[in-house]
Formats: structure tokens, C-alpha cells, sequence
């Protein structure tokens, strides 16, 4: 469906994507991650023909960017991050002029429109202003307008930005539903929770070069790093640490005197916990809670690029 | 093709659903041309009067056609003694004039025949009034004695040397003087107060809604609606294309709704329609570009719409269009030779007051057109950096 070879984009002197390189299979699901700044939103820019290459190759649905841009437009809906529709008009309004921009007669455009209200669930709110509505129902009628066309290519730039769990969700099963209906999906965020849930694959983004790409599994298994074991203890004695610090699989051990906590860093947690524990017992220290943080795509994020997501 | 409509429609449904918008395009300039118009055209309240014929022959009827023939001070009315002095009463008319019976017998005696004129005290105009009537009769008399004159010489009837030399010449001038105000050329008239402020105030409405029309491009840009457009297949060119064309569509919109209120509402002849839509198309065409390059020059609608409104606000100021520019200083008027509203008002006045045709106003058209092709190409290519 998507094929991205080696593109590049240079704005002046700063180059913004250097050399980024994948590719998506029909009904695959695709989560774009990187921080505020890496390149997300120039490479989707680059892949819907907003914005011109330096160099590499994209093609879309068999058509080439650049060179047959207008009929890989038709194969893309692009779900922007901002809400871009007319505030003034109605819902119905809204998704008759977009429809038409993708082509569509009017008699196409009306029949699709109250199909795609009904998919958004809006269709009650069809004749009310935009305006009007809340920040989740703008945001549903913002992927309405993209899905009018029938696009083979999802693309949604952080389309649940600033929305009511309730509308998220929402968004949520509609894009999943989409995607098991075979259309393909490129989905970015900076919900971690919404990557997974939606997601087969995943690529990170920083500084603009693709820095890891694959499934969850895959990438939390290969780079995720050590499970931590979070202890929060009553007190704490040099002869419990030195004992913990040499069990088996134990990697690293972190303690936090003021909180009386200890991070403990282990390739198989399974078993250092039983370890721990009679280690406890026998060091008479006592135990006020135990966590097991298994590597995620927070830690993944974290451990790649030396920031969380958001920052 | 579709594409560009139905971005055009859109803007015109953005416009047109806002009904603040029905106040600046329409409510606003008709308001002002009422007012202005009166304000600057006070001198125009003539004195209504009524005349009374008991008489009823040529020489009463010629007398009152040369009454009417000069109405620049005066408005003259035929109608029965008893609806006069009704009207009179009323003070819907400020006089009446009575020509007597006996009137056109007078006069073939050669005396002086009597003319009874009833006003209201409050007519201070009343003595010019009755001098206005004595002259016309005193003409009328000069008259009647030369046709009497001519018609011993020649052996005929006094009458038939009347009509062939004074009541016959009467005829043919007045209605040719009532057809040139309507069409036929007369060089250097000027259109009524009202007229001109109509024509000012159109412009200057019109251009107040092509800043704020300009700016939705900046709100598309703002909102991300642009950029959308982009991805979806429609090209740069169809998406200008669809804005100017909806820019030009509501400017005539706006001016083809207050030149035909105008009509109705104050009487207002605008003369050739051809040359007026093709004065007009070309003002609107520069008035656009003058809107696009103020929105490639500005960050957001509201820098745009109060650039845009403080341009408009001043440039039609010095450019004649709330009062006459020959009111204002020479340093004004020569300012205003390089602003398009000074040109469009001086090619309406033409149409309005002149009865001009494209053909007479393809100079004014020729430096429009330059106009708008600076404005647009300066606009367009700022809007595409």
C-alpha cells in the first residue's frame, strides 16, 4: 500500500528528515511515534503530497508522489491534528464540500455524507453548526471528512488531541473498526495506550531518522530493557542490598533513601521475586509494597531517544 | 470546473449565513446614502404647487408647460380647484395657481390676463413665486403679440403662426431635454447628491466586504482548511481560483443588490447597464487583488480586516466617495488619481449623470484594468511566497 524509500526533507540549511525508509502492507495498522520536533508530521506531509521531497521515493497505492501525486491523493485521507472545518457550517455541510473536493457528484457526496455520520455517530447532529459542538464530536466529524472518499490510506495526525475519554474511545473503535474493514491506517499520538491498542506495527522517530521499527513485542523485547522491581520497604540494611545485588539475573540495584525504595533492574523478574522475598525474611526487612514494571513503550520511547513522549 | 464552485459556494455560504454580514453589505451603505444624500442635497426640496386650469386652451396649456419647463426651484402639478385646495390644506402642496376662464381671451386682446395665486402663510418663497408666474406670462404675451404680428403679414390665423413658431418648438424641446437626462450624452454634467453618495457608498461597502471576504483565506490558512484542501486533489490554482471567484461573485452580489435598492428606494438611474457591469467587473477585479495582497501581507484575519478596513476607511476618503472631491484640497485630489475608487466613481458619474456607454468610458475601463492587473499579480504572488 505505502512504500517509503530513503526520503529526505531540508527546510533551508536544517534538515528535517534524513533518510527515513518503510513500508505498509494493505490493512496494516501503523503508529508513528517520535517527541514534539522529530520529523512526524513532515514525513506525513511528504507522503500525502503536502510537501515536496528533496529525495528518496514514495509511493502510494501503486502511484508515485511527485509523479502521479493527484491519483495517490484520492487513495489517502488525511485526519489532521487541527480541527480543519468550517466552524459556521453544519456537520452535513461539512462533509457534502469535502466529499466534493475528493471528486464526488453531489448526489454521492450526500449519500456518503449520512453514511459517515452514521459511522461517527453524529447523525443527529447533522444540521447543527460545528460550532456548536463539543471538542470530541469536532474531532469525529474532522475523520468523517477524511473517510467521505472511501480512502485505501488512513492517515491521522494525533486525532484525539485535547478529547473526553468518552469521544476517545469512540475515535478509538471507529479507527479499529476501519482497519478491519482492510483499510490501512498510519495512526500518530502521544497516547502510548492508543499506539498499542490500535497498532501492529510501530516506528519511532527522532531527530528525523527512524530510530527502531516493529511490532510491540518486538520492540519492548529487543530494547525495552530490564524489567524493574519497584520494593518500598520500612528500612533498609547495607547486608539486604549487598544480598540482592548478587542474586541471579539482578542487573542493577537503585535506592532511594528518602522514599526507602528500591529499583531493581532483572532480566527475569519470575524468579529474582521469589529470591527477594526470602532474602526479605531473612534480612528481617519489611515490606510495604512490591511493583513489576515489565518493559513498555514508554521505557522503549525513553530508552531510545533520552526523552518521554510528550516533552 | 466543480471544484472551484464548490469552494466558491462555500465561501458564499460562509458569508451570507452570518446575518451581521446583511448589515455592513446592505443596511450600512443604504443608510449612509439616505442620510449623505439628503444632507449634501438639502438645496433639492422644490416648492410643490398646484395649478389649476379653469381655462383649458393652447395658450393655458403652453403657459403651464413653460411653468414646468424650468423645475429647478419649483414642482408643478395640474389638478382640480377643489383637490388643490384639499392638497393645500393638507399642506401637501405649498401653493396653487389659478388660471382664469378668460385667460387665453385676455391675452388675444392684448391684456393682462389674471392669475389668482393661494398659498399658505408660511410660503416665504411666495413672492418669487408670483414673479416666476408673471415673467412665464409676460413671455407668453411677447409671444402671442409676435404670432398675432406675423399672422396679419401673412394673412392667417394667429393661432396657426403661434403653434407653427412658439408652441411647436415647445413640444419638440422638452421631451428632447427629458430623454438626455436618461441617456443621450451631455458633457460635464455631474449625477445628484444622492446618486453620487449611492455610487460612493456602494464602493465603499463593497470594498469593506472584499477585506473581510479576503480574510476567510487567512482563517482557511489559520484552521488548517487550507492545507486540507492541498491533500486533497485539488490543485493550488483550482483552490485560488475557487476564492477569487467567490470574492468577485459577492462584490457583485452586494453591488447589484444596492444599485437596484438604490433605484427603487431614492429613484436612482444608473444608466447603461453594459457600461456599469463592465465598470463595475473591473473595479471588483482590483478591489480583490488589493484584498488578496493585504491577506499575503498580514498573519491573521483580524490584522487583515483592520489593515484592510483602515485602507478602505482612508483611501475612500480622499477618493471622493463620502462627499464631492471637489470639496477637498488639490494635494487630495491629486493623491486620489492613483486610487481605483477615485476612477470607478468618475466612470459611474459618467454612466449616471452623462448617459455614458462602454465606448465612453474605455479610458476610465483601460486604467481599472491596470489596476487590477497590479493589484492581482502583486497579490498573488505575495499569497504564493
Amino acid at each position: 500500500m505505502l512504500q517509503a524509500e530513503n526520503i529526505k526533507k531540508a527546510y533551508g540549511k536544517k534538515t528535517i528528515v534524513k533518510g527515513i525508509s518503510f513500508s505498509l502492507k494493505k490493512g496494516e495498522s501503523f503508529g508513528l511515534l517520535g517527541p514534539n520536533g522529530a520529523g512526524k508530521s513532515t514525513t506525513i506531509s511528504m507522503i500525502s503530497g503536502l510537501v515536496p521531497h528533496d529525495s528518496g521515493n514514495i509511493t502510494v497505492g501503486g502511484y508515485v508522489i511527485g509523479k502521479e501525486t493527484a491519483k495517490a491523493k484520492q487513495k489517502i485521507g488525511i485526519v489532521p491534528q487541527e480541527i480543519a472545518l468550517y466552524p459556521t457550517l453544519t456537520a452535513h455541510e461539512n462533509l457534502m464540500f469535502w466529499g466534493k473536493m475528493y471528486g464526488l457528484t453531489h448526489g454521492e457526496a450526500k449519500k456518503r455524507a449520512a453514511e459517515v455520520l452514521e459511522y461517527v455517530g453524529l447523525t443527529e447532529r447533522a444540521k447543527d453548526k460545528i460550532e456548536t459542538f463539543s471538542g470530541g464530536m469536532k474531532r469525529r466529524i474532522n475523520i468523517g471528512a477524511a473517510l467521505m472518499h472511501k480512502p485505501e490510506l488512513l492517515i491521522m495526525d494525533e486525532p484525539t488531541v485535547g478529547i473526553d475519554p468518552q469521544s476517545r474511545n469512540h475515535i478509538l473503535e471507529t479507527v479499529k473498526q476501519l482497519n478491519e474493514t482492510g483499510m490501512t491506517v498510519i495512526y500518530t499520538s502521544h497516547y502510548m495506550e492508543e499506539v498499542e491498542f490500535l497498532c501492529d506495527r510501530i516506528g519511532i522517530i527522532d531527530q528525523g531518522e527512524m530510530i527502531a521499527i516493529g511490532t510491540k513485542t518486538d520492540l519492548c523485547s529487543r530494547l525495552g530493557g530490564d524489567t524493574i522491581i519497584q520494593l518500598t520497604v520500612s528500612g533498609i540494611n547495607e547486608a539486604f542490598l549487598v544480598a540482592i545485588r548478587s542474586l541471579a539475573h539482578v542487573n542493577d540495584v537503585t535506592v532511594h533513601e528518602l522514599e526507602l525504595k528500591i529499583d531493581i533492574s532483572a532480566a527475569h523478574h519470575e524468579k529474582v521475586v521469589t529470591s527477594l522475598l526470602a532474602e526479605a525474611t531473612a534480612h528481617h526487612i519489611n515490606l510495604l509494597s512490591l511493583q513489576v514494571q515489565e518493559p513498555n513503550l514508554e521505557r522503549l520511547f525513553l530508552n531510545l531517544t533520552g526523552r518521554t513522549l510528550r516533552d | 470546473m466543480k471544484k472551484i464552485l464548490a469552494i466558491c459556494g462555500i465561501e458564499l455560504s460562509l458569508i451570507f449565513k452570518k446575518p451581521q454580514n446583511y448589515l455592513i453589505m446592505f443596511a450600512a451603505p443604504l443608510l449612509l446614502t439616505f442620510v449623505f444624500g439628503s444632507m449634501l442635497s438639502g438645496n433639492d426640496d422644490k416648492v410643490r404647487l398646484a395649478i389649476v386650469d379653469q381655462d383649458d386652451t393652447i395658450l393655458s396649456q403652453h403657459y403651464i408647460r413653460q411653468l414646468k419647463a424650468h423645475d429647478d426651484m419649483y414642482v408643478f402639478e395640474n389638478m382640480s380647484e377643489s383637490k388643490a385646495s384639499e392638497k393645500l390644506k393638507q399642506k401637501k402642496i405649498a401653493g396653487i395657481i389659478v388660471i382664469s376662464r378668460s385667460f387665453q381671451t385676455q391675452l388675444e386682446k392684448g391684456k393682462h390676463p389674471e392669475l389668482i395665486f393661494r398659498h399658505g402663510p408660511e410660503l416665504s418663497e411666495a413672492p418669487m413665486v408670483k414673479q416666476y408666474a408673471e415673467s412665464a406670462l409676460a413671455t407668453l404675451n411677447i409671444q402671442v403679440t409676435a404670432a398675432k404680428t406675423a399672422s396679419q403679414t401673412a394673412g392667417e390665423n394667429w393661432k396657426a403662426a403661434y403653434k407653427t413658431v412658439f408652441a411647436k418648438k415647445h413640444e419638440d424641446i422638452v421631451p428632447a431635454v427629458t430623454r438626455q437626462t436618461l441617456s443621450d450624452k451631455k458633457e460635464g454634467a455631474e449625477a445628484s447628491d444622492t446618486a453620487s453618495r449611492a455610487a460612493g457608498f456602494s464602493i465603499l461597502f463593497v470594498m469593506l466586504t472584499m477585506m473581510g471576504a479576503a480574510g476567510t483565506i487567512l482563517e482557511a490558512r489559520k484552521n488548517g482548511v487550507w492545507s486540507r484542501l492541498l491533500t486533497a486533489s485539488v490543485s493550488r490554482a483550482e483552490i485560488g481560483a475557487g476564492y477569487v471567484l467567490s470574492f468577485f461573485v459577492i462584490g457583485w452580489i452586494q453591488f447589484g443588490i444596492l444599485l437596484l435598492s438604490t433605484h427603487w428606494l431614492f429613484g436612482i438611474n444608473w444608466g447603461n447597464p453594459a457600461a456599469v457591469i463592465v465598470l463595475v467587473s473591473l473595479f471588483l477585479l482590483t478591489v480583490v487583488g488589493i484584498g488578496l495582497m493585504i491577506a499575503a501581507n498580514v498573519r491573521t484575519p483580524e490584522q487583515q480586516l483592520a489593515f484592510g478596513n483602515l485602507f478602505v476607511i482612508a483611501t475612500c476618503m480622499v477618493s471622493g466617495m463620502y462627499w464631492p472631491i471637489d470639496i477637498e484640497p488639490k494635494f487630495m485630489q491629486s493623491i486620489a488619481e492613483f486610487l481605483p475608487q477615485k476612477w470607478a466613481m468618475s466612470g459611474l458619474t459618467e454612466i449616471i449623470a452623462n448617459g455614458a456607454r462602454v465606448t465612453d468610458i474605455l479610458g476610465i475601463c483601460g486604467i481599472l484594468l491596470a489596476f487590477a492587473a497590479i493589484t492581482f499579480a502583486a497579490g498573488l504572488k505575495a499569497l504564493r511566497a
